[in-house]
């Protein structure tokens, strides 16, 4: 694990914030859905390579706060995880 | 309890001051993944959580409180659900045979009657009322 909060990548110059997934621990299933829940307030770019899902988060409002964007989306992932059933 | 400069560790939680954030650091052979789920989703209110490791060596929980809370009352009170769950999740599972065999109990009493005295209707209840009173009714 990235213990320096690498998993929550925030550039702010670009308004946008990168979260990154093993897919050991999150369905990628549950991730997508969570994207499009997510399309009303943000822009997403969803990539996927060696069992990691990389999602691009570019706020569509200034009044969402960049620096905890990424880390409400985790939680979301995790809340739609339990919701879906198949995991837990 | 150790500490290196601006973190701290105590037992399996690692405690990050600088970053405002916690690892805690739990065996899968102790606390299954389902467990570690369980207890993330309970503290999802309080503090958002990253889940991370190795499923099958270690599994790293990242977890940052929302609000003021104490980083280290907050990998503890982690700790609390993960023995919680898996607690809830031994007796459910010893209690399997018995919630099936009640649920089974519960569904067998919903059959209708064969014969006995239930069987019998002498004021005709269970007859439906088309019968009884509607168009083309028959006559007894």
């Amino acid at each position: 694990m990235v213990k320096e909060g690498k998993k929550v990548r925030v550039d702010e110059k670009k308004n946008r914030v990168t979260v990154t997934f093993d897919t050991r621990f999150y369905e990628p299933e549950s991730i997508r859905l969570s994207v499009n829940d997510f399309r009303d307030c943000c822009s997403a770019k969803l990539k996927s390579e060696d069992g990691k899902i990389t999602v691009v988060l570019s706020p569509k409002s200034r009044e969402i706060d960049i620096n905890t964007l990424g880390y409400e989306f985790y939680n979301y992932v995790l809340g739609r995880m339990r919701s879906s059933e198949s995991r837990f | 309890m150790t500490r290196k400069s601006g973190r701290s560790s105590i037992d399996n939680i690692e405690i990050n001051k600088r970053g405002n954030y916690l690892i805690v650091s739990v065996n899968p052979k102790i606390y299954n993944l389902d467990i570690v789920y369980y207890a993330a989703y309970v503290l999802m209110d309080r503090a958002y959580a990253i889940l991370g490791g190795d499923p099958e060596r270690e599994i790293l929980v990242e977890l940052k409180p929302k609000d003021n809370t104490d980083l280290e009352t907050l990998g503890r009170e982690f700790n609390n659900e993960l023995l919680n769950y898996a607690v809830y999740m031994k007796q459910s599972a010893k209690n399997q045979r018995l919630r099936e065999a009640i649920l089974q109990r519960v569904l067998m009493t919903n059959l209708a009657p064969v014969g006995g005295e239930e069987a019998k209707d002498p004021e005709g209840i269970a007859r439906p009322w088309r019968e009884k009173h509607g168009k083309g009714r028959k006559k007894s």
